[in-house]
């Protein structure tokens, strides 16, 4: 649940970008560190390993300013992407208002989107809450590859409660200031 | 918030630590006071956070219900971190001057208070109006579409 604090007039809210390893979650973070305005963010932080690989998180503070007398905060996490990692995982998406799945539209990469997003269903559960229910996007990334997956077939798999999905190629930025505004839409609209 | 400010105050104080904060699980800083770190508190609660649930979950592999707290300890400074409620955590930081002991004493009182605090606190806010209801989320959606763009995007 966002952290609404009243008396000091002020809304956090927790998202977190989850997907299979190497689907470009830090990417998407990097683009939107790179064009928000400098007075609307905070340091990138990562924590990686020697070969940049995320080995705890990336963590992006994103400020509103000040929205009908409320200071409106939104702090965006990456996973580890990495299957041994799953414990790591769970530690991050705690407390988390709501989530962007980044699946990887690679043709061979549909076995890891369809394990990630069953381990992503399994952990909100677990938190006590309803996936059906819970604020998730979804996007497409690498959909500039040639052996990218049709829509309709990622649709198919991996969409099936039907969320928000968008086509994105992060490494350009193509589509990842539509799924961020759509996630934080979706967290601000639970409120 | 008076109420938590005041509690998380007379710990720094008796304790003569540095600075401390009351944060959510999720690492949102709910309370900061005393000095230094201004532009880095963010960070610091998001890495708090973190390695606290991270803890938890080694608890869980050990078959512990869970590591109340967290101590981080380096040359000059240390940060002792202690669980409020199932919610919220609190973070102490303090030299060499400060002994862990008595920050760990004070702690242990300290989290009763907060707890009570914060649990009434929630409770309250469940009576607060749906942001929907109060036209803030039309201006915070148009600030969303004000602000999270790029100037590539057609």
């Amino acid at each position: 649940m966002a952290l609404i604090n009243v008396a000091a007039r002020e809304i956090h809210g927790k998202i977190v970008y989850y997907g299979p390893g190497l689907c470009g979650k830090t990417t998407n973070l990097q683009y939107i560190h790179s064009k928000i305005p400098a007075g609307a963010k905070g340091d990138l932080l990562s924590i990686a390993t020697e070969t940049e690989r995320t080995l705890f998180f990336d963590f992006l503070p994103l400020d509103l300013g000040k929205v009908h007398g409320f200071t409106i905060r939104f702090h965006l996490y990456t996973v580890p992407g990495q299957v041994l990692y799953e414990r790591t995982r769970i530690a991050v998406l705690n407390g988390a208002d709501g989530v962007v799945f980044v699946a990887d539209a690679q043709r061979e990469r549909l076995p890891d989107n369809l394990q990630s997003l069953r381990e992503l269903a399994q952990n909100i559960t677990a938190q006590g809450k309803r996936f059906l229910d819970f604020p998730l996007v979804m996007q497409y990334n690498k959909m500039d590859l040639p052996n990218a997956l049709p829509v309709p077939v990622l649709d198919r798999y991996l969409n099936t409660i039907r969320v928000p999905r968008f086509e994105a190629t992060a490494v350009t930025g193509h589509g990842v200031f539509e799924t961020l505004r759509a996630i934080c839409k979706l967290v601000t609209n639970k409120l | 918030m008076e109420a938590i400010l005041a509690v998380l105050r007379q710990l720094i104080r008796d304790s003569q630590a540095i600075s401390g904060m009351v944060l959510d699980r999720a690492g949102q800083i709910i309370v900061w006071t005393g000095q230094g770190y201004a532009e880095q508190r963010t960070q610091l609660g998001a890495l708090i956070a973190g390695t606290y649930a991270s803890t938890r979950e080694v608890a869980r592999i050990l078959q512990e219900n869970s590591f109340r707290t967290l101590l981080q300890e380096g040359a000059k400074e240390k940060i002792f971190t202690e669980a409020v409620g199932d919610q919220w955590l609190v973070s102490v930081i303090f030299g060499r001057h400060t002994h862990l002991g008595l920050v760990k004493v004070l702690c242990s009182r300290a989290t009763l208070d907060l707890a009570q605090i914060l649990a009434r606190t929630v409770e309250r806010s469940k009576n607060r109006p749906r942001m929907k209801d109060t036209g803030l989320m039309r201006v915070a959606n148009d600030t969303i579409d004000l602000l999270f763009r790029d100037d590539t995007e057609k």
